[in-house]
């Protein structure tokens, strides 16, 4: 009795912001050992999801060490003594859940929707993993073993794999030799295979500790209740002493040498039966979480929109499926430093003239920085994207990601609506505007890459297949 | 002064018991407000108030399916229904609607839900609160007004199916996926004919398809249901706009029933595969349930905790066994689950008494595996009705399947924890039975010799094109 009434008194202490969001009301506050608090309420069904973020990625990771935050993850799937990872399973399948788990390049975190009579096992698990990991070499040993099958697994992805493996090395072609960024979250193997558990025990202790942390509660709770079991579980656990300041992740046109300004790559890939090549063209653009981002990532939404149907805009770039036989799909390498916007085409069969599709490609935005697009595109993608975000909005998962993520990478929770608040003001004054500042020439690398090698028969096979079947029916590669 | 005492005591009881009481029948599932009536013409419409976002799900419900189509296996009734997305009288093309859902917000089909089952035909979308007027005149439109004109029913299309069955890969037409289902239809006299390559080619005229949609699409048979951000008066209007002019059928046919062979035996079937490895084994169980208004059988939701616990995933007692066995594949399908593994051809028999053994084990449930199928099942659904798509068709599959007032919507939920270990352990025998299952076989027959001889009775395929 007397610990529930002291808690209410910290609670009513601790209550720092009350504030009505979109989707529902939300508090927020810290506790003393600087672990950040959001609760939202939403009571549409009895249920609620739990959310950890931690203020830490592979960005973070030193030289030596690639691939350690992705390693934490495997190991924190292992569980503790208190909840060992069978148990876990058991229990949210019985629950009929699955957490999201994911250790990127600039956050890692996960996110659990559960009935809302079970927030407290999350919580007591959530608390448990934060500070009661006790490695040995049998659980680190068993979570290198995972780790590297995963990471094998994603080396030999074909190009049409699940992961975008391919996509994902082109993209880091670009970074820069020596940025945070250049490593992909898997890390290299010679690294990570190496550590020791001291290591990863500190690893742990250093960026897993509540103030280096956000916990998010979306759905049918009572903010006071809730705030108890917050109380009673994360209370406990110590603040790390020392948490290093983050690298610095800007990335520029400047940092790129001009001998990478234009890439050429090619690929052997057999799950591609024939000679193919790829163009690209790309450009660095602000980092995540500034309004011209997110304007960027809607005129790329709107572009691949255009490519479904195709509309005007796919074919000025492909100059009417003429340069180019697939394309154009836009593609993000979005980090918390900067990332690159990318327009990519495909042809099959052959080569093209790969300055003339580049000029086309830039001419095309230079198109768009003038003339805007079409008014009528720009609402229908307003339609779309409103309905897809109000319809996520009953997934309360999504919004405890959107708010850890909000609070993590743009530095404030209340910012998690941003991207559909820009949208709904979003102008072809502010497309043309974006466009003209960012997708230049003189911010731009391109990237030629061929896939497989050219047979006996691919000149015919060209002819046949770009001259009559395109023109008939446009192919959907399912690739990219 | 004591009659005033008793009264008093009298209203303070009264006022204690609807307290202590008040929660004692109330069923776990509460569904808020639908307002439920007909149109003249017998359609019938559910309004379901959801303000969490400015958006409304439409869906509509028809209930007619493949099992209306008798005579084609289903045939007719999928070509209609697939031609009503075609053109209509005001949208001629299907490329014109399209465009019109295009500017709803739509990508082409992320928040479309077109789907025909053996029963029933819907068609649900999301679309914004703004746009329900123009959306509902789309939905009428595709439901009454199909003009079967599109080039798939035309001479083009028929010579282009000849063409593509003639090129068609063997294993497209052979797969073990189609050879399994062609052999779980023999269950269902209703539809195998579906199955087979040679139906697919039946030769419809514009005249079929319209006499179909003409018979088992009509206003009678239809539910439209509005869950989410309506204004009750405004919507009630623009329904009675589009659908008021709806005319009624009058003369309903029966519809047929729908039969399961409860007792096939042992249904085997063996094709012989000589280039394969290993052996490829399929057992396969019949829903036992009779009549497709499935949620009103008393054995509907014994069987699905019976299935949870046999093969549910990661859960049930299959998935102690499954890691170890080689392309492990199940299927939980509306009228039938299968299980199929690779098997070597020496382990075939060590292999088939396992899943025998786990046949006869379901003989005996425990309680706890009951209480944890019980907490799944009913997990899944509460946690996911907040969601205006999936409350819809959960509302609509229960009130048009089984004639549901929304108060028996309500209870049917709560019949979930109120079966008993007894229900559930009658259907599982009946449903996992050592003598009653179809089984299907694919290697090569030398080195599947031995294995055979334990089957008096079986279908043997010297080649896979001879299955029918």
């Amino acid at each position: 009795m007397k610990i529930k009434t002291l808690t209410f008194i910290i609670y009513s202490f601790l209550l720092i912001s009350f504030s009505y969001a979109f989707d529902g009301d939300i508090k927020d506050f810290t506790l003393p050992n600087g672990l950040k608090v959001i609760l939202m309420e939403k009571h549409g069904a009895p249920k609620a999801a739990v959310s950890l973020f931690y203020n830490v990625g592979s960005h973070d990771e030193m030289e030596g060490q690639k691939g350690i935050n992705k390693l934490i993850e495997y190991i924190m799937r292992e569980g503790t003594s208190k909840h060992p990872r069978q148990a876990i399973e058991k229990k949210f399948l019985q629950l009929q859940t699955q957490p999201y788990i994911d250790f990127g390049y600039d956050k890692s975190f996960f996110v659990v929707e559960v009935p809302v009579e079970d927030i407290e096992f999350v919580l007591d698990l959530g608390s448990d993993l934060m500070q009661n990991i006790i490695l040995t070499e049998e659980i680190l040993n068993r979570s290198k073993d995972k780790h590297k099958a995963e990471y094998i697994l994603w080396h030999n992805e074909p190009l049409t794999g699940p992961g975008m493996k391919q996509e994902h090395d082109i993209l880091h072609a670009m970074i820069p030799e020596g940025h945070p960024y250049k490593t992909q979250t898997f890390g290299i193997l010679e690294q990570f295979d190496t550590l020791s558990v001291q290591t990863c025990q500190n690893y742990l202790n250093t960026y897993f500790a509540p103030n280096n942390a956000v916990l998010i509660i979306v759905g049918d709770i009572i903010p006071e209740d809730a705030t108890e079991l917050i109380y009673q579980y994360f209370s406990p656990l110590k603040a790390a002493e020392a948490i290093p300041p983050g690298p610095d992740l800007s990335l520029s046109i400047n940092m790129i040498p001009d001998n990478k300004k234009n890439i050429k790559h090619h690929i052997s890939d057999k799950s591609i039966p024939v000679y193919s090549t790829v163009f690209t063209v790309n450009f660095i653009y602000p980092p995540l979480g500034v309004d011209d981002w997110f304007i960027l990532e809607h005129l790329g939404e709107i572009i691949n929109r255009d490519s479904h149907l195709p509309g005007d805009i796919s074919k000025m770039f492909t100059k009417n499926f003429r340069q180019l036989t697939y394309g154009p799909r836009y593609y993000l390498f979005g980090t918390h430093g900067g990332g690159i916007f990318g327009v990519i085409g495909v042809n099959i069969f052959r080569n093209g003239s790969l300055n003339k599709i580049e000029k086309n490609m830039l001419k095309t935005f230079e198109f768009i920085g003038k003339n805007g697009i079409d008014e009528e595109d720009l609402n229908e993608y307003r339609k779309f994207k409103l309905l897809e975000s109000y319809i996520d909005g009953y997934n309360y998962g999504h919004i405890a990601y959107k708010l850890g993520n909000a609070e993590i990478i743009y530095g404030d929770y209340r910012e998690y609506n941003r991207e559909i608040e820009i949208l709904k003001n979003l102008s072809n004054e502010d497309i043309k505007r974006v466009v003209s500042t960012y997708l230049i020439s003189d911010n731009m690398i391109t990237m030629h890459v061929t896939i497989n090698e050219k047979r006996w028969y691919t000149p015919i096979a060209s002819f046949l297949f770009n001259q009559i079947f395109t023109r008939i029916q446009r192919p959907d590669l399912g690739i990219f | 002064m004591f009659k005033n005492f008793n009264i008093i005591v009298l209203i303070t009881c009264s006022l204690f018991s609807t307290v202590l009481f008040s929660g004692l029948d109330k069923p776990s599932l509460q569904l808020s407000h639908i307002e439920e009536y007909s149109l003249d013409n017998g359609m019938r419409v559910l309004i379901s108030p959801n303000y969490d976002y400015p958006v409304v799900y439409c869906h509509l419900y028809i209930n007619s399916g493949e099992i209306d189509d008798q005579q084609h296996g289903g045939r007719l009734a999928e070509m209609t229904y697939l031609e009503l997305f075609k053109g209509t009288e005001k949208y001629p093309s299907e490329t014109n609607i399209l465009e019109k859902i295009r500017e709803f917000g739509d990508d082409g089909g992320r928040f479309n839900l077109k789907d025909q089952g053996l029963t029933y035909s819907e068609i649900g979308s999301y679309f914004l609160r703004e746009d329900i007027e123009p959306a509902l005149e789309l939905y009428a439109e595709i439901i009454q007004r199909p003009t079967f004109n599109s080039s798939n029913i035309k001479l083009l299309g028929k010579l282009i199916g000849r063409l593509g069955l003639i090129t068609a890969p063997k294993d497209w037409l052979y797969g073990k996926s189609t050879l399994l289902h062609r052999h779980l239809h023999d269950l269902y006299d209703h539809h195998k004919t579906k199955i087979h390559p040679k139906y697919w080619l039946f030769k419809f005229k514009k005249k079929d398809l319209k006499n179909w949609h003409k018979a088992n699409i009509h206003p009678e048979n239809t539910t439209l249901m509005i869950t989410g951000d309506v204004n009750y008066s405004y919507v009630k209007n623009i329904i009675n706009e589009y659908f008021g002019n709806w005319s009624a059928l009058k003369d309903i046919p029966e519809r047929p029933a729908f039969k399961i062979n409860e007792n096939p035996g042992i249904k085997m079937r063996f094709v012989n595969m000589k280039d394969l490895t290993k052996a490829e084994i399929w057992i396969g169980q019949p829903e036992i349930i009779p009549a497709y208004n499935w949620f009103q059988n008393d054995k509907y939701i014994p069987a699905v905790l019976a299935k949870k616990i046999f093969m549910g995933e990661n859960f049930g007692r299959l998935a102690s066994i499954q890691d170890s066995l080689d392309g492990f594949e199940k299927t939980d399908e509306e009228w039938w689950s299968t299980i199929g593994s690779k098997i070597k051809y020496n382990d075939l028999s060590e292999y088939y008494d396992l899943i025998i053994s786990e046949f006869d084990k379901m003989s005996y449930i425990r309680d706890s595996e009951l209480l944890a199928a019980k907490k799944i099942e009913s997990n899944k659904i509460i946690n996911n009705l907040n969601k205006p798509e999936n409350f819809t068709r959960y509302i609509q599959h229960r009130y048009n399947n089984n004639d549901f007032n929304m108060e028996k919507i309500e209870a049917s939920f709560d019949e979930i924890n109120s079966v008993s270990l007894n229900d559930v352990q009658k259907v599982a025998s009946k449903m996992y039975n050592r003598n009653n299952f179809i089984l299907l076989l694919m290697g090569n027959k030398d080195s599947c010799a031995t294995f055979l001889e334990r089957f008096e009775d079986f279908e043997y395929y010297e080649q896979e094109e001879e299955v029918r």
